[in-house]
Protein backbone atom coordinates (compact mmCIF):
# COMPACT_ATOMS: atom_id res chain seq x y z
CA UNK A 1 0.00 0.00 0.00
CA UNK A 2 1.26 3.40 -0.89
CA UNK A 3 1.03 5.77 1.94
CA UNK A 4 0.08 9.27 0.94
CA UNK A 5 1.90 11.90 2.91
CA UNK A 6 -0.64 13.48 5.22
CA UNK A 7 -0.85 17.22 5.34
CA UNK A 8 -2.70 17.25 8.61
CA UNK A 9 -1.77 19.63 11.36
CA UNK A 10 0.05 16.82 13.18
CA UNK A 11 2.52 16.53 10.35
CA UNK A 12 2.96 20.22 9.71
CA UNK A 13 3.92 21.19 13.24
CA UNK A 14 7.22 19.27 13.51
CA UNK A 15 8.14 20.26 9.99
CA UNK A 16 7.52 23.90 10.78
CA UNK A 17 9.58 23.66 13.93
CA UNK A 18 12.49 22.00 12.18
CA UNK A 19 12.34 24.63 9.47
CA UNK A 20 12.39 27.38 12.07
CA UNK A 21 15.32 25.77 13.85
CA UNK A 22 17.26 25.45 10.62
CA UNK A 23 16.54 29.10 9.87
CA UNK A 24 17.65 30.22 13.35
CA UNK A 25 20.84 28.17 13.23
CA UNK A 26 21.82 29.41 9.81
CA UNK A 27 21.15 33.05 10.64
CA UNK A 28 23.08 32.70 13.91
CA UNK A 29 26.07 31.13 12.18
CA UNK A 30 26.14 33.79 9.49
CA UNK A 31 25.78 36.66 11.97
CA UNK A 32 28.55 35.46 14.28
CA UNK A 33 30.77 34.94 11.29
CA UNK A 34 30.19 38.50 10.11
CA UNK A 35 30.75 39.86 13.62
CA UNK A 36 34.15 38.22 14.01
CA UNK A 37 35.16 39.26 10.50
CA UNK A 38 34.40 42.89 11.27
CA UNK A 39 36.47 42.98 14.48
CA UNK A 40 39.36 41.20 12.82
CA UNK A 41 39.38 43.67 9.97
CA UNK A 42 39.27 46.69 12.30
CA UNK A 43 42.07 45.34 14.46
CA UNK A 44 44.47 44.78 11.60
CA UNK A 45 43.52 48.14 10.09
CA UNK A 46 44.33 49.95 13.32
CA UNK A 47 47.62 48.09 13.70
CA UNK A 48 48.56 49.04 10.12
CA UNK A 49 47.70 52.71 10.77
CA UNK A 50 49.82 52.78 13.94
CA UNK A 51 52.78 51.16 12.19
CA UNK A 52 52.56 53.60 9.28
CA UNK A 53 52.42 56.64 11.59
CA UNK A 54 55.41 55.36 13.54
CA UNK A 55 57.38 55.07 10.33
CA UNK A 56 56.39 58.57 9.33
CA UNK A 57 57.50 59.93 12.70
CA UNK A 58 60.87 58.23 12.37
CA UNK A 59 61.33 59.66 8.87
CA UNK A 60 60.42 63.16 10.07
CA UNK A 61 62.83 62.89 12.98
CA UNK A 62 65.74 61.99 10.73
CA UNK A 63 64.80 64.83 8.38
CA UNK A 64 64.81 67.17 11.37
CA UNK A 65 68.29 66.00 12.35
CA UNK A 66 69.46 66.58 8.78
CA UNK A 67 68.10 70.12 8.69
CA UNK A 68 69.62 70.93 12.06
CA UNK A 69 73.00 69.71 10.84
CA UNK A 70 72.63 71.87 7.73
CA UNK A 71 71.83 74.93 9.83
CA UNK A 72 74.82 74.28 12.06
CA UNK A 73 77.10 73.83 9.04
CA UNK A 74 75.87 77.02 7.42
CA UNK A 75 76.28 78.99 10.63
CA UNK A 76 79.80 77.65 11.13
CA UNK A 77 80.98 78.90 7.76
CA UNK A 78 79.91 82.45 8.41
CA UNK A 79 82.63 84.65 9.85
CA UNK A 80 81.16 87.48 11.86
CA UNK A 81 82.11 87.80 15.55
CA UNK A 82 78.53 88.28 16.70
CA UNK A 83 77.63 85.05 14.95
CA UNK A 84 80.49 83.21 16.65
CA UNK A 85 79.44 84.52 20.06
CA UNK A 86 75.89 83.42 19.38
CA UNK A 87 77.26 80.05 18.21
CA UNK A 88 79.08 79.35 21.46
CA UNK A 89 76.06 80.55 23.44
CA UNK A 90 73.91 78.13 21.43
CA UNK A 91 76.31 75.30 22.19
CA UNK A 92 76.23 75.97 25.91
CA UNK A 93 72.46 76.27 25.89
CA UNK A 94 72.18 73.15 23.74
CA UNK A 95 74.20 71.13 26.19
CA UNK A 96 71.93 72.22 29.02
CA UNK A 97 68.64 72.02 27.15
CA UNK A 98 69.29 68.71 25.46
CA UNK A 99 69.61 69.63 21.78
CA UNK A 100 73.32 68.73 21.70
CA UNK A 101 74.79 65.28 22.10
CA UNK A 102 77.10 64.92 25.08
CA UNK A 103 79.79 62.52 26.15
CA UNK A 104 81.63 61.94 29.38
CA UNK A 105 82.04 59.70 32.42
CA UNK A 106 79.05 58.60 34.37
CA UNK A 107 76.79 55.77 35.39
CA UNK A 108 74.50 53.40 33.44
CA UNK A 109 71.60 51.77 35.28
CA UNK A 110 70.01 48.79 33.52
CA UNK A 111 66.50 47.60 34.37
CA UNK A 112 65.00 44.46 32.81
CA UNK A 113 61.62 42.74 33.04
CA UNK A 114 61.60 39.41 34.84
CA UNK A 115 61.99 36.51 32.45
CA UNK A 116 59.59 34.06 34.00
CA UNK A 117 56.24 33.90 35.71
CA UNK A 118 57.54 34.64 39.15
CA UNK A 119 54.47 35.95 40.89
CA UNK A 120 50.70 35.78 40.77
CA UNK A 121 50.39 39.24 39.22
CA UNK A 122 52.14 39.39 35.82
CA UNK A 123 52.41 43.19 36.10
CA UNK A 124 54.82 42.72 39.03
CA UNK A 125 57.39 41.21 36.69
CA UNK A 126 57.45 44.19 34.32
CA UNK A 127 59.39 47.41 34.74
CA UNK A 128 56.86 50.25 34.96
CA UNK A 129 57.11 53.94 34.16
CA UNK A 130 57.16 54.83 37.87
CA UNK A 131 60.24 52.65 38.37
CA UNK A 132 62.11 54.46 35.63
CA UNK A 133 60.92 57.81 36.98
CA UNK A 134 62.28 56.97 40.43
CA UNK A 135 65.67 55.90 39.04
CA UNK A 136 65.93 59.05 36.91
CA UNK A 137 65.00 61.23 39.88
CA UNK A 138 67.60 59.53 42.05
CA UNK A 139 70.24 60.07 39.35
CA UNK A 140 69.40 63.77 39.03
CA UNK A 141 69.65 64.17 42.78
CA UNK A 142 72.95 62.25 42.73
CA UNK A 143 74.35 64.94 40.47
CA UNK A 144 73.73 63.84 36.89
CA UNK A 145 74.24 66.52 34.26
CA UNK A 146 72.38 64.79 31.43
CA UNK A 147 70.26 61.64 31.28
CA UNK A 148 69.00 59.47 28.43
CA UNK A 149 66.67 56.44 28.63
CA UNK A 150 67.27 53.88 25.84
CA UNK A 151 68.61 56.66 23.64
CA UNK A 152 65.84 59.13 24.42
CA UNK A 153 67.38 62.33 25.84
CA UNK A 154 65.44 63.79 28.74
CA UNK A 155 64.67 67.47 28.25
CA UNK A 156 62.48 69.85 30.16
CA UNK A 157 59.31 68.65 28.45
CA UNK A 158 60.14 64.93 28.54
CA UNK A 159 57.61 62.66 30.20
CA UNK A 160 58.15 59.06 31.25
CA UNK A 161 54.70 57.60 31.08
CA UNK A 162 52.65 54.50 30.64
CA UNK A 163 50.13 53.84 27.91
CA UNK A 164 48.33 50.53 27.50
CA UNK A 165 50.97 48.66 29.46
CA UNK A 166 53.90 50.02 27.46
CA UNK A 167 56.44 52.54 28.69
CA UNK A 168 56.71 55.75 26.67
CA UNK A 169 59.52 58.30 26.88
CA UNK A 170 59.25 61.39 24.67
CA UNK A 171 56.20 59.65 23.21
CA UNK A 172 58.32 56.79 21.88
CA UNK A 173 57.54 53.26 23.00
CA UNK A 174 60.41 51.60 24.84
CA UNK A 175 60.83 47.97 25.80
CA UNK A 176 62.92 46.03 28.28
CA UNK A 177 65.89 46.20 28.83
CA UNK A 178 65.93 49.86 29.86
CA UNK A 179 69.35 51.52 29.87
CA UNK A 180 69.38 54.76 31.83
CA UNK A 181 72.62 56.61 31.11
CA UNK A 182 73.66 59.58 33.23
CA UNK A 183 76.74 61.72 32.65
CA UNK A 184 78.38 63.25 35.72
CA UNK A 185 80.89 62.55 38.50
CA UNK A 186 80.87 58.75 38.14
CA UNK A 187 82.14 57.77 41.58
CA UNK A 188 80.05 60.22 43.57
CA UNK A 189 76.92 59.54 41.49
CA UNK A 190 77.26 55.80 41.87
CA UNK A 191 77.71 55.95 45.65
CA UNK A 192 74.84 58.36 46.09
CA UNK A 193 72.58 56.36 43.78
CA UNK A 194 73.32 53.02 45.48
CA UNK A 195 72.27 54.61 48.77
CA UNK A 196 69.01 55.93 47.32
CA UNK A 197 65.61 54.52 48.20
CA UNK A 198 64.86 53.21 44.71
CA UNK A 199 68.19 51.34 44.52
CA UNK A 200 67.44 49.60 47.81
CA UNK A 201 63.95 48.68 46.59
CA UNK A 202 65.27 47.34 43.32
CA UNK A 203 67.80 45.15 45.10
CA UNK A 204 64.86 43.66 47.03
CA UNK A 205 62.71 43.33 43.91
CA UNK A 206 65.54 41.50 42.18
CA UNK A 207 65.07 38.69 44.68
CA UNK A 208 61.29 38.81 45.02
CA UNK A 209 60.12 39.41 41.43
CA UNK A 210 63.20 38.52 39.43
CA UNK A 211 63.58 42.00 37.94
CA UNK A 212 66.97 42.80 36.44
CA UNK A 213 68.91 45.63 38.09
CA UNK A 214 72.54 46.58 37.48
CA UNK A 215 74.64 49.71 37.93
CA UNK A 216 77.68 50.04 35.67
CA UNK A 217 80.37 52.69 35.49
CA UNK A 218 81.68 52.70 31.89
CA UNK A 219 84.59 54.98 31.13
CA UNK A 220 82.78 56.87 28.41
CA UNK A 221 79.07 57.44 28.00
CA UNK A 222 77.40 58.88 24.90
CA UNK A 223 74.17 60.73 25.42
CA UNK A 224 72.37 61.59 22.17
CA UNK A 225 70.68 64.90 21.43
CA UNK A 226 66.97 65.26 21.84
CA UNK A 227 65.49 64.07 18.55
CA UNK A 228 62.06 65.64 18.77
CA UNK A 229 61.01 69.22 18.37
CA UNK A 230 60.43 71.73 21.11
CA UNK A 231 57.44 73.84 20.35
CA UNK A 232 56.08 76.40 22.72
CA UNK A 233 52.47 77.23 22.07
CA UNK A 234 51.72 78.95 25.37
CA UNK A 235 55.12 79.86 26.84
CA UNK A 236 56.57 83.09 25.50
CA UNK A 237 60.06 84.36 26.00
CA UNK A 238 60.14 86.76 28.90
CA UNK A 239 62.07 89.88 27.96
CA UNK A 240 64.37 91.17 30.67
CA UNK A 241 62.87 94.32 32.12
CA UNK B 1 9.54 13.82 4.15
CA UNK B 2 7.98 17.15 4.83
CA UNK B 3 10.44 17.60 7.69
CA UNK B 4 13.43 17.20 5.39
CA UNK B 5 12.02 19.65 2.88
CA UNK B 6 11.36 22.08 5.66
CA UNK B 7 14.91 21.63 6.98
CA UNK B 8 16.44 22.61 3.68
CA UNK B 9 13.93 25.41 3.23
CA UNK B 10 14.97 26.78 6.65
CA UNK B 11 18.67 26.62 5.74
CA UNK B 12 18.00 28.25 2.41
CA UNK B 13 15.96 31.05 3.95
CA UNK B 14 18.65 31.54 6.59
CA UNK B 15 21.35 31.94 3.97
CA UNK B 16 19.21 34.28 1.91
CA UNK B 17 17.89 36.46 4.69
CA UNK B 18 20.65 36.50 7.30
CA UNK B 19 21.36 40.14 6.67
CA UNK B 20 17.73 41.00 7.33
CA UNK B 21 18.25 40.24 11.01
CA UNK B 22 19.41 43.40 12.81
CA UNK B 23 23.03 43.19 13.89
CA UNK B 24 22.16 44.28 17.41
CA UNK B 25 20.32 40.98 17.87
CA UNK B 26 23.61 39.08 17.58
CA UNK B 27 23.99 38.37 21.33
CA UNK B 28 20.48 36.91 21.61
CA UNK B 29 20.61 34.51 18.69
CA UNK B 30 22.85 31.88 20.31
CA UNK B 31 20.56 31.83 23.34
CA UNK B 32 17.48 31.27 21.23
CA UNK B 33 19.34 28.53 19.37
CA UNK B 34 20.26 26.79 22.64
CA UNK B 35 16.67 26.89 23.82
CA UNK B 36 15.36 25.69 20.47
CA UNK B 37 17.86 22.82 20.41
CA UNK B 38 16.71 21.82 23.88
CA UNK B 39 13.10 21.56 22.84
CA UNK B 40 14.04 19.70 19.64
CA UNK B 41 15.97 17.06 21.59
CA UNK B 42 13.13 16.94 24.08
CA UNK B 43 10.73 16.29 21.23
CA UNK B 44 13.00 13.58 19.83
CA UNK B 45 13.13 11.88 23.19
CA UNK B 46 9.34 12.09 23.57
CA UNK B 47 8.93 10.63 20.11
CA UNK B 48 11.12 7.66 20.99
CA UNK B 49 9.34 7.19 24.30
CA UNK B 50 5.98 7.39 22.60
CA UNK B 51 4.82 10.38 24.54
CA UNK B 52 5.18 12.90 21.72
CA UNK B 53 2.57 15.62 21.62
CA UNK B 54 2.98 17.99 18.74
CA UNK B 55 1.23 20.86 20.51
CA UNK B 56 3.62 20.61 23.45
CA UNK B 57 6.51 20.41 21.03
CA UNK B 58 5.64 23.51 19.03
CA UNK B 59 4.69 25.61 22.03
CA UNK B 60 7.76 24.65 24.03
CA UNK B 61 10.00 25.37 21.04
CA UNK B 62 8.64 28.85 20.48
CA UNK B 63 8.31 29.81 24.13
CA UNK B 64 11.79 28.51 25.06
CA UNK B 65 13.43 30.48 22.30
CA UNK B 66 11.55 33.70 23.02
CA UNK B 67 11.90 33.45 26.80
CA UNK B 68 15.62 32.71 26.63
CA UNK B 69 16.20 35.77 24.45
CA UNK B 70 14.01 37.87 26.75
CA UNK B 71 15.89 36.66 29.83
CA UNK B 72 19.23 37.62 28.29
CA UNK B 73 17.88 41.02 27.23
CA UNK B 74 16.52 41.71 30.72
CA UNK B 75 19.77 40.58 32.30
CA UNK B 76 21.81 42.92 30.12
CA UNK B 77 19.46 45.84 30.87
CA UNK B 78 19.66 45.13 34.60
CA UNK B 79 23.42 45.03 34.47
CA UNK B 80 23.85 41.32 35.19
CA UNK B 81 27.01 40.44 33.34
CA UNK B 82 27.24 37.02 31.78
CA UNK B 83 23.59 36.16 32.26
CA UNK B 84 24.10 34.17 29.09
CA UNK B 85 25.95 31.69 31.30
CA UNK B 86 22.70 30.84 33.09
CA UNK B 87 20.97 30.08 29.79
CA UNK B 88 23.90 28.02 28.55
CA UNK B 89 24.16 26.00 31.77
CA UNK B 90 20.45 25.27 32.12
CA UNK B 91 19.79 24.34 28.51
CA UNK B 92 23.08 22.52 28.22
CA UNK B 93 22.15 20.33 31.19
CA UNK B 94 18.72 19.61 29.74
CA UNK B 95 20.17 18.78 26.32
CA UNK B 96 22.55 16.30 27.90
CA UNK B 97 19.75 14.72 29.93
CA UNK B 98 17.63 14.30 26.81
CA UNK B 99 20.57 12.91 24.85
CA UNK B 100 21.25 10.40 27.63
CA UNK B 101 17.62 9.25 27.57
CA UNK B 102 17.73 8.94 23.76
CA UNK B 103 20.94 6.97 24.00
CA UNK B 104 19.39 4.59 26.53
CA UNK B 105 16.38 4.00 24.31
CA UNK B 106 18.35 3.51 21.10
CA UNK B 107 21.32 1.50 22.33
CA UNK B 108 19.98 0.09 25.61
CA UNK B 109 23.21 1.34 27.07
Amino acid sequence: MIQRPSLSARAIAPALVVGLLAFLLTVDLRTQDTASKITEGRRSQLAAIVAERQQRTAALESRLAQLRAQVAALAATAGSTTLQELQSATERIGAASGTTALTGPGVVVQLTDSSGDQSANPADGKIQDVDIQAVVNALWSAGAEAIAVNGQRLVSTSAIRNAGGAVLVNFRVLTSPYLISAVGDAGAMRTSFQRSDIAKRFRAWEQIYGLGFSVEQPSNIQIPAFAGSLQFRYARIQQPS
Amino acid sequence: MLVIVSLFAGIGLGVAFHSAVPFSWAPYLPMAVMAALDSVFGGLRARLEGTFDDRVFVISFLSNAVLAALLVWAGIRLGVQDIAIAVVVVFGVRIFQNLAAIRRILFHA
